[in-house]
């Protein structure tokens, strides 16, 4: 389409220009745009076919439904917060995360093994040495014995 | 045209302030005129009742957010053509459901032609027509669809459409020329795919 016929489009399409304007005289010999503004034209007219001309009323007391329509988008906004996804998400999430907290605690208090007696340990840390007198080896085995039935 | 001091502004700053006689106002001002423009693109007064209510209470919800550069009636109707359009997306939705052994095309004839079911006989050439332009112009971004609307149905000129929407002549112009251009292009698709449904 040319620009003369471009920049006046809309008054051709509204049929307000003056038959010896540039915009018309150039239609008239430009087949190429005779043929876009007709195509734009028909649109134009199928367009308008949603008009709709006469001015419609709704039914009496339309102001009470809106603000009751206005309520129960409040209340159900309530509802939507607290059935929204990213608030189940989250809710999941941290009842998961507790669970696990409390899972692992209960799990590691289980897994534990008995604490040992703690002569015993101190035993194997100073193993005794046997061997060199026989007398200090009756009394080292002695005291192992004693610590290790305490 | 600065849309801060009209008096219509001023009754948006009220509604702001928690004002509910303010919003009754509004409510009242314009509940005709909503209600018409549903009712001239669904044709049907059940669904021009229901989306009317919708609108008010999406523009009540979103009043906070008004930043004054349209005029609240230019809001007012984006606000109501895109209820009608969600409207027309979710009952395609729900028909896809019920009605998925059709062929697509049928599907789509039969969601649009719906708002006229108390005529008879079933497609006229006018509801046809009127099904058509709805169909083409789901196929624009929803500012170039209002303009088109605006333009169009509700008659008003590039003069006015600036002045409405605080967007200069030139702009105007420039969106309604590539809003044109796309609506061509959807209907020699439209065509192409299904010929003969419908002449534009
Ligand atoms: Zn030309």
């Amino acid at each position: 389409m040319h620009q003369v016929v471009r920049e006046r489009l809309e008054d051709l399409l509204a049929g307000s220009l003056e038959a010896d304007s540039v915009a018309e005289l150039h239609l008239a010999a430009c087949e190429e745009c005779r043929q876009q503004v007709e195509a734009f034209r028909s649109n134009a007219l199928l367009i308008r076919s949603l008009r709709y001309s006469q001015e419609i009323a709704p039914a009496p007391g339309f102001y009470a439904r809106v603000m009751d329509r206005i309520e129960a988008r409040r209340s159900a906004s309530v509802w939507n917060a607290l059935l929204d996804p990213a608030f189940a998400w989250r809710l999941a999430v941290g009842s998961l995360a507790a669970l696990l907290l409390i899972g692992s605690f209960i799990f590691m208090r289980e897994a534990q093994p008995p604490e040992p007696a703690v002569t015993v340990i101190a035993v194997q840390e100073h193993p005794p040495d046997l061997g060199s007198d026989p007398l200090r080896d009756r009394d080292t085995v002695l005291v192992t014995l004693a610590t290790y039935r305490e | 045209m600065d849309h801060r001091t009209s008096d219509e502004a001023e009754l948006v700053r009220r509604v702001q302030a928690g004002d509910e006689a303010a919003f009754r106002e509004i409510v009242e001002r314009y509940q005709s005129k909503v209600y018409s423009i549903i009712y001239g693109i669904l044709r049907n007064h059940n669904d021009a009742e229901d989306i009317a209510q919708q609108v008010f209470a999406k523009v009540y919800f979103s009043i906070p957010n008004f930043d004054f550069r349209s005029s609240l009636l230019t809001w007012i109707y984006k606000i109501t053509v895109n209820e009608c359009y969600d409207y027309l997306r979710k009952r395609k939705v729900r028909k896809l459901v019920y009605e998925s052994d059709l062929p697509e095309d049928d599907d789509q004839r039969v969601q649009l032609n719906e708002p006229a079911r108390d005529q008879s006989p079933p497609i006229d050439d006018v509801v046809a027509r009127r099904d058509l332009a709805l169909k083409l112009l789901a196929k624009l971004p929803p500012e170039e669809r209002d303009l088109l609307l605006l333009k169009e149905v509700e008659g008003h000129s590039v003069e006015e459409l600036a002045e409405m929407t605080g967007i200069n002549e030139n702009t105007i112009k420039v969106k309604l020329f590539r809003a044109r251009q796309k609506l061509l292009k959807a209907a020699q698709r439209m065509l192409r795919t299904a010929p003969g449904v419908v002449t534009p």
